[in-house]
């Protein structure tokens, strides 16, 4: 029983860093708040069938993902997802959606946001939460080398909607 | 020249080689590049500044306040299952008391319910987009106990007198609500998977020391058994068919 309240007294210090998962995959905090409850409802329920000694945070981001995944099949919550190329295109040559992204997080976040979903899990699980490819594949359910291609398009991506325009030759080198 | 086609700086290696995920053997292969050549070191330092930039767009939703039910979520539905016992079914002789002025004291029960929310019912009901249900740490618990059967939580005890379905297709549930000292009557109907809470409002008779229920015409829970009546399409459920309900999870 013990054992049990120190897990849930885990879990709750893992609710901030679940809220901002789900805050990137949602796009607002309502939404990640409800994904949230969702998850940890269901991380509480079956309790049981966390393995002791594998990492809780991982089981819980598993379960978040997942359920955000039935949420996004069943209501489309986000609606269509934009091709960042797309963006690119509508931007145009004058600029004004790039940004320095060294003084300006919200561009970033922006630019997050409208990455594939596929591409905005890896980033923030690799790129935010600091995980592992390994870790973050395990949570995702797909192979290292899946998350290693999808983590070089996403910074690509990310780096031509950021990046300051004029730049050519430095961008040419840098399509990483 | 574009380092997209050579191999030992391809975009996912020097990604790979950014998050240190590449053998020491590979990461020696860009480490001797990078010494060759400053463009790519100029670019590699230019991701590593974006690299940063992602890392840190989203700490301002790790500086905010997690909302409490959430932490209610995951600590609290535990106290309620340990904590759930069955306690003396209040005669259901007493609901059909339903006096007329009753009713009409109903239409001034909604007018108070917010007030008894933050007063008197504590963690058990909470607001979502402006209306008032049963807070999401206790809506297994509410949905999972039978009639003459209570919960109880730190904010007090919840006990159900009945489940019934109403005339628009809803199934309700009437409860009685102790917390502290105070006694209240209450009705919830499930909408949209969350429990609305119909109305609410104070017993005023007194309480038995025993724990029994003393009923007195014109109390509150007369006039929520009153509203019940109104809303309440044929009879109650009985404990089998609210069982059916409760197996059906509630569907």
């Amino acid at each position: 029983m013990n054992d049990d309240i120190e897990i849930r007294k885990e879990i709750v210090a893992l609710l901030p860093r679940l809220r901002r998962f789900g805050v990137s995959l949602t796009g607002n905090q309502d939404d990640a708040d409800d994904l949230v409850q969702s998850a940890v409802e269901k991380a509480i329920r079956r309790l049981d069938s966390w393995q002791r000694g594998t990492r809780l945070d991982s089981w819980i981001f598993r379960i978040m993902h997942n359920a955000w995944i039935d949420q996004h099949r069943q209501k489309k919550v986000r609606g269509v997802s934009v091709d960042i190329d797309e963006v690119i295109d509508l931007a145009g040559d004058d600029g004004r959606r790039v940004a320095q992204f060294r003084d300006d997080f919200s561009a970033v976040r922006e630019a997050i946001d409208r990455l594939p979903a596929t591409q905005r899990s890896v980033v923030m699980l690799a790129l935010v939460e600091g995980r592992s490819y390994r870790e973050t594949a395990e949570i995702l359910d797909v192979s290292e080398g899946t998350v290693m291609s999808r983590i070089a398009r996403a910074r690509r991506a990310l780096r031509r909607v950021l990046e300051e325009p004029g730049d050519e030759e430095t961008q040419d080198v840098a399509n990483i | 020249m574009s380092q997209t086609s050579d191999p030992v700086v391809s975009p996912e290696r020097l990604s790979a080689f950014l998050d240190g995920e590449l053998s020491e053997l590979e990461a020696a292969e860009i480490k001797s590049r990078l010494n060759a050549e400053p463009q790519l070191r100029e670019a590699l330092e230019r991701q590593r500044d974006l690299k940063n930039a992602i890392a840190a767009a989203y700490d301002d939703v790790l500086d905010q306040p997690v909302p409490q039910h959430l932490i209610d979520t995951v600590m609290e539905t535990e106290k309620e299952a340990v904590s759930e016992k069955v306690v003396a079914f209040r005669p259901r002789t007493f609901l059909r008391f339903a006096q007329p002025m009753a009713i009409a004291a109903s239409l001034a029960i909604g007018l108070v319910v917010g007030a008894l929310l933050s007063a008197n019912n504590g963690a058990f009901t909470e607001f979502r987009n402006g209306q008032a249900v049963i807070a999401s740490a206790h809506t297994g618990a509410f949905q999972s106990t039978t009639s003459g059967a209570a919960i109880s939580s730190r904010a007090g005890e919840v006990r159900f007198v009945e489940t019934f379905v109403s005339k628009d297709e809803q199934l309700c549930r009437e409860f009685e609500l102790s917390a502290n000292d105070d006694l209240s009557a209450g009705l919830a109907c499930l909408h949209a998977q969350e429990w609305r809470l119909v109305a609410l409002a104070p017993r005023t008779a007194p309480r038995a020391p025993s724990g029994a229920y003393t009923p007195a015409a014109g109390s509150s829970d007369d006039a929520i058994s009153a509203i019940s009546g109104e809303i309440k399409e044929g009879a109650a459920l009985s404990l089998k068919e609210e069982a059916a309900v409760i197996a059906r999870n509630w569907r």
